[in-house]
């Protein structure tokens, strides 16, 4: 297992933590697509972290504690 | 209670906290939901010749648009594509957004007759190839898995309903060098590659020699004989040149005569098509007839310079039929 790599903590979407993850993963922080490094074929999807796309084959694994 | 989820993806099975990622990764737990990051996000596109993938029997000097994102379930020491495939998105320089129909669309405009899941592992992008190659069969395109083919048996056959051909690595037949090397397991990729056939998708191999690690030639003469018995005696077999990279410097590429010694071992061995590659001007990466000897294809490097296969794939002169697909 590696490191936690991204969070989300339902924080506001002025935080600058949140920000900051949402723009690694090039998306903006108010929900339109950033993407400044690469530039894309396409741009200005509304998108954000809990709109990614759900996986495939996986299920619950809860543990309490 | 604490939303843990575990992808049932791939053989590590990764138990996933929240705001955690799995090996890959880029499977990442969030609010006690498994999300794809890299879906629509790829890191990597291009137009490649089908024979880079390596693909020498299925639609011989067409194009392939080839795509990958960020992440991999295998850590191999000596990564060709470690920027790639040992990083998750956010530590990307370049991040495209393409939506699946995006990219059947650019595939289309540039005249590919395929897409190709590459570069990294398709595996752990999974749910985008999946999407993609779906809209790809409804615009003619075929899809094209290059892969370690380190998944499970049931995404695996949900897969093969939108895949076409499939170059996999096996990458030695020795579980010991897959712990050490790759941080994966043996049976798995073997359980793949049977599942492909079995599922109808056109199978290739690709063993990378590397000096002192997996060329020894006992090895590879149990390698091609489960190719041949598992796959069947028509299965593509390349054996390509390593180069240091990544996390194995330490040793050189492997000598050309290396993998011409491992070539004959597994023509021997009862396998009809063994290719080298990485190897510019070998006569090895040439398609011959098993029948009669016959040059069918040749090819330098990636570039097919000869093709003298009939339309619906046999040989000119003694009308054997080569395994393929060619049209």
């Amino acid at each position: 297992m590696r490191k936690p790599c991204l969070t989300e903590k339902a924080l506001p979407s002025t935080d600058p933590k949140r920000r900051r993850l949402l723009l690694a993963l090039g998306l903006s922080a108010s929900g339109g697509l950033a993407l400044a490094r690469a530039g894309g074929p396409r741009a200005g999807r509304n998108c954000d972290l809990l709109s990614l796309r759900e996986a495939d084959f996986y299920h619950r694994h809860d543990l309490a504690g | 209670m604490k939303r843990q989820v575990r992808c049932d993806l791939c053989p590590r099975q990764c138990v996933i906290p929240e705001g955690g990622a799995g090996d890959c990764r880029i499977r990442v737990n969030l609010e006690g939901r498994l999300r794809a990051t890299t879906y629509g996000r790829p890191s990597a596109m291009h137009i490649d010749p089908v024979e880079k993938k390596p693909l020498f029997h299925f639609l011989p000097a067409t194009s392939a648009f080839s795509i990958a994102t960020a992440g991999c379930n295998l850590h191999c020491l000596n990564c060709q594509n470690w920027p790639l495939s040992q990083r998750d998105g956010t530590e990307m320089d370049r991040l495209f957004h393409a939506e699946p129909a995006d990219v059947v669309a650019a595939a289309r405009e540039e005249g590919c007759r395929s897409i190709a899941y590459t570069y990294s592992d398709p595996v752990v992008f999974y749910e985008y190839t999946y999407d993609t190659a779906e809209l790809a069969r409804q615009a003619d395109l075929r899809n094209l898995m290059i892969t370690a083919g380190y998944i499970n048996r049931e995404p695996l056959r949900r897969l093969c309903r939108v895949m076409d051909a499939t170059n996999t690595d096996l990458k030695a037949f020795d579980d010991a060098f897959y712990r050490k090397v790759t941080t994966a397991r043996l049976k798995p990729v073997l359980d793949a590659l049977v599942t492909f056939r079995e599922e109808g998708v056109w199978v290739e191999v690709t063993n990378l020699v590397i000096p002192t690690l997996n060329d020894d030639l006992a090895m590879i003469r149990r390698m091609a004989r489960w190719i041949r018995d598992e796959l069947g005696e028509g299965t593509p077999l390349h054996f390509s040149r390593f180069y240091p990279r990544y996390r194995m410097r330490n040793l050189p590429p492997t000598p050309a005569e290396t993998l011409v010694r491992a070539r004959k071992e597994a023509l021997d061995a009862g396998l009809q098509f063994v290719y080298i590659g990485n190897v510019m001007g070998n006569p090895g990466e040439n398609t011959y007839c098993p029948r009669d000897g016959t040059l069918l294809i040749s090819r330098a490097g990636f570039r097919v310079t000869e093709n003298h296969l009939t339309a619906d794939g046999r040989c000119p002169k003694c009308n054997q039929k080569i395994p393929g697909v060619w049209q």
